[in-house]
């Protein structure tokens, strides 16, 4: 008997380890299910690039799709209708990427603290809060309404769901063994969140509040000293003097003083960073024409700056049917081709940076926020329950007030040192257009007036659009809806309570800013302000860049006979123009009497510097901890103010120390004078430096004290990329700092077939376990290309194993 | 012999049987095989363990060569570990104790069995 409780005993000890090595326990993934080298982890681990069968049968298609993986991994799909072929795209874009498209998508509808636990609980209210899943249903409805893109849109979710439903544990991709969890199907739901966390990403950082700081504690003559609305300087993506030959809409303006104060300021104190930087992100993208090339034919560019992640943002794809031919950058989650070139016409895109985005206070009858005043009347409010799951965890419950106006984001139960409470957020955003209309009219696009014609559909975000085509036409044109503004409004936070503070209309299309085939030939644009002066609407820009846009249209006027050459030149330029600018002024106030050895020599490197951003020198790393260092000193007297505000631009900051040095707006504080200041601030920076280089054991050459990293996704370290050694740097061309910066280059020649090249940090496939998911990288931080052809090798030339033909 | 004749067994069934089935198989594989080839608890887990303890160790290296580490340093790095080789043992640290332990309860299960039949003939 003693035997059987002992038998007993070991039976139930193998049954509870057995079970414990295999069931997820805390944050650790279920361990022996994990490290099982026939099902788990190591079966992700792939020698190969790619290895496909010749023939896969997949049920949802209505005819054979052939895919061919090129040398890259880039797909060219060729099917013989647009079902199939979208639902070829959602499918192979699947087999790489879906993780990503999945996590993505998670992130935008506020659902990851059901993957990852209460640490994106945060994230997760303000996603909810902000009104992403609203918005998302929004630009569904309208997908629905149009027969044709819900048929696609639908063929697409197919395909995707046809993979998932494919996958075991064994082939799942590693992240979902990681975190222990399995893909849900995909609906068209989902890509129309991703689209919406594109739309949110792109439509501004939030400096209303700054502005309602700034006009209250400065007045207005300081303020406009400080945050002017036009540089000096300044060069407007429409050229300046462009004539604007129409009449404006009417608009009624409202005179009422619009200066709200607010209930509850948020104090200085409160911030951790009171006196922001404000980011200087953005994007280039150009058009030539075949007046200033060598081969005749327009050249068209275009480089995205974002936030760089592993898995890449983007997913190069080559798409053709009998309806489209077109090749180009993805976003994966989202049907065609976001950024490219087909046979006839190449497009490109940059943040226009227009102002979408507009906050008001809510004037709420009582604390219950049921109703709250309007103009002669009481409106009452909604409330909408946020249930958001959590692992490891209790489910938590969030409510969201809704006004006419839109969600209140920040409240007493939701609050952020950065923002004001009780303001409703008013963004185009909640109302979306048919963007993956305009997308497809955009992939099929033969000439202008079809790129033209395909623009109206795309509301957010507001972006600025390069053209160019066959025909030797190029454009720059903004789409995306904009509101028709007054003077000043939603420049600060406006008053909720009437119907005169809120958006009267819209600017007409046909009166939005645009340039044809310029005398210049060439248009480009980099995030800077739109137009000049005299477009006769007003409108407000979160970010206005003012330095990569003018060197962009110096070496534009420059250039007249462009080839490839030059053009791959241009978009890996190194140039600090600000420095270039700067930089003799400051070496001219410095007082070089009192330095030491180490200023001594940092001074003489900076005189002999070539203002290039190049990894091997240390001229840059001077350069930039000065401006750093000498905004800080003069700006310190904005800390003093009991309010958050942000600091002046660099541009602007050195034309009020060039100029205004002696106003009574400045204070130089203890800096009883320029030359102390300069003096002072390069004293500190060359300390820094010198500190720097203790830590570090190294020299602070440009790639190693600006160091660019690509995390991955859900922040899982050892599947990300650390301190890769890149040029450029904030306002260059070749825009990258810290985890942000280029997130591809694409170029493309119209040439009678359209010839195209891009290179992005990453690589086509989404596997931590692959030698292609950081394929990209080096040719990336080396400014090489890789081909991007409309035109599929011949089946005797395409490699073994890397060609499949889907077939019903 | 035996031991040799169990470990053999053990692993070449599991090795089939897991290339579509879930890690747990081989605890049942390890139980079948100690039932018929062993004699008591403690040799049984010992052959379990080597069983699956190599195979699964055989099998994440080869994995391993065959990909020269291209995702074993990244997981390791997660777990904390150094090297993939460590990533190996561990793998082979887990196999072995579910091998074990299955073929440890499979002697078990046989004496809960035995015992209850002899009382029945002993009736």
């Amino acid at each position: 008997m003693m035997h059987k409780v002992g038998s007993y005993f070991i039976l139930s000890i193998t049954l509870l380890i057995t079970l414990f090595l295999n069931a997820q326990i805390g944050n650790m993934p279920p361990i022996a299910k994990f490290l099982d080298p026939f099902q788990g982890f190591w079966q992700n681990a792939e020698a190969q690039p790619i290895q496909v069968p010749a023939v896969l049968s997949v049920a949802g298609l209505s005819d054979s799709v052939t895919v061919y993986f090129d040398e890259n991994l880039i797909p060219h799909i060729q099917a013989k209708n647009d079902k199939d072929l979208y639902f070829a795209q959602g499918y192979v874009t699947a087999f790489h990427r879906l993780w990503q498209m999945e996590f993505q998508t998670h992130a935008s509808a506020g659902r990851l603290s059901e993957i990852v636990g209460s640490v994106a609980i945060k994230h997760d209210r303000l996603q909810r809060r902000k009104g992403m899943v609203y918005a998302a249903k929004n630009a569904l409805e309208k997908i629905q309404q149009d027969s044709l893109m819900n048929e696609i849109v639908t063929a697409y979710t197919d395909g995707i769901n046809a993979y998932i439903s494919s996958l075991n544990y064994k082939k799942m991709p590693v992240e979902y063994k990681l975190l222990a969890y399995t893909p849900e199907n995909w609906t068209p739901l989902k890509t129309t969140l991703l689209s919406m966390q594109m739309a949110d990403y792109l439509t501004g950082y939030e400096q209303s509040l700054h502005h309602v700081h700034a006009f209250h504690l400065l007045g207005e003559t300081k303020y406009a000293l400080l945050y002017p609305e036009h540089d000096p300087a300044y060069e407007p993506v429409i050229p300046k003097n462009t004539p604007w030959n129409f009449k404006p809409a009417n608009m009624k303006a409202t005179t009422v003083d619009t200066k709200v104060s607010l209930a509850t300021p948020v104090k200085n104190t409160q911030s951790s960073d009171k006196l922001e930087n404000l980011p200087t992100h953005g994007s280039n993208n150009w058009a030539v024409s075949g007046k200033k090339t060598i081969s005749g034919h327009a050249y068209l560019a275009n480089d995205p700056h974002l936030n760089l992640r592993l898995p890449a943002i983007w997913y190069g794809i080559h798409l053709q049917s009998p309806s489209v031919n077109v090749a180009g950058a993805s976003l994966p989650g989202a049907p065609g081709v976001a950024i490219g070139f087909n046979d006839s016409v190449a497009w490109g895109v940059t943040n226009a940076a227009w102002t979408v985005r507009d906050w008001y206070a809510i004037d709420f009858k009582d604390n219950t926020r049921a109703e709250y005043y309007y103009d002669s009347l009481l409106l009452k409010s909604q409330f909408v329950r946020e249930k958001i799951k959590v692992k490891n965890a209790e489910t938590i419950y969030d409510s969201v007030v809704y006004t006419h106006l839109g969600p209140i984001v920040y409240d007493d139960n939701f609050t952020d040192p950065k923002h004001a409470k009780d303001l409703a957020m008013r963004w185009a955003g909640h109302h979306p257009g048919n963007e993956i209309l305009a997308f497809y009219l955009l992939n099929r696009a033969k000439n202008l007036h079809d790129f033209e014609h395909a623009l109206q559909y795309h509301y957010v975000p507001a972006q600025n659009f390069a053209f160019a085509s066959i025909e030797n036409d190029i454009a720059m044109e903004i789409a995306g809806k904009l509101p028709n503004r007054w003077k000043n409004q939603g420049k600060s936070i406006m008053p909720g309570n009437s119907f005169m503070y809120e958006w009267q209309g819209y600017i007409p299309l046909s009166h939005y800013p645009k340039i044809v085939n310029p005398k210049q030939g060439y248009v480009s644009s980099a995030n800077e302000r739109a137009t000049d002066k005299n477009y006769p609407y007003y409108y407000l820009q979160f970010s206005e860049e003012n330095y990569r846009n003018r060197r962009i249209n110096q070496v534009l006027n420059q250039l007249t006979k462009i080839d490839d050459k030059a053009m791959i030149r241009l978009q890996n330029d190194n140039f600090n123009l600000a420095a270039q600018e700067n930089l003799p002024y400051l070496l001219k106030y410095l007082d070089t009497t009192n330095l030491d050895t180490a200023q001594q020599e940092a001074y003489k490197i900076l005189l002999s510097w070539n203002f290039q951003n190049e990894v091997e020198q240390v001229a840059p790393s001077i350069f930039k901890t000065w401006q750093d260092e000498l905004s800080t000193m003069l700006w310190t007297f904005l800390h003093d103010y009991e309010l958050a505000l942000h600091r002046p631009n660099f541009y602007q900051t050195m034309h009020i120390l060039k100029n205004h040095a002696n106003s009574l707006h400045l204070k130089l504080g203890t800096y009883h004078n320029l030359q102390a200041l300069i003096t002072d601030s390069f004293k500190k920076a060359v300390q820094m430096l010198q500190a720097w280089q203790l830590v570090h054991r190294k020299l602070y050459k440009w790639g190693d004290y600006h160091p660019v990293d690509i995390p991955h996704l859900a922040q899982i370290k050892s599947f990300g990329m650390e301190a890769l050694r890149i040029g450029g740097g904030e306002g260059i061309i070749n825009a990258n700092q810290g985890s942000h910066g280029v997130s591809m280059r694409l170029l493309v020649s119209l040439d009678k077939i359209p010839r195209g090249w891009f290179i992005y940090p990453g690589g086509q496939t989404g596997n931590p376990g692959n030698p292609h998911y950081t394929r990209f990288i080096e040719d990336w931080c080396n400014g090489k290309y890789i081909n991007l052809s409309l035109v599929v090798p011949e089946p005797s030339k395409r490699a073994l194993g890397n060609e499949v033909i889907l077939t019903p | 012999m035996r031991f040799i004749f169990q470990v053999i067994l053990t692993s070449l069934i599991s090795y089939i049987l897991q290339q579509f089935m879930p890690s747990w198989i081989v605890v049942f594989v390890a139980a079948i095989v100690a039932l018929f080839v062993q004699s008591n608890p403690a040799a049984a887990f010992l052959g379990g363990f080597a069983a699956i303890s190599l195979l699964w160790m055989c099998k994440a290296t080869i994995i391993d060569v065959y990909t020269n580490s291209i995702l074993s340093v990244k997981v390791a790095a997660i777990l904390g570990m150094k090297s993939s080789i460590m990533l190996i043992l561990l793998t082979g640290i887990l196999g072995g104790l579910l091998g074990g332990l299955g073929a440890a309860s499979g002697q078990h299960l046989l004496r809960i069995i035995k015992k209850d039949r002899g009382d029945f003939y002993r009736k």
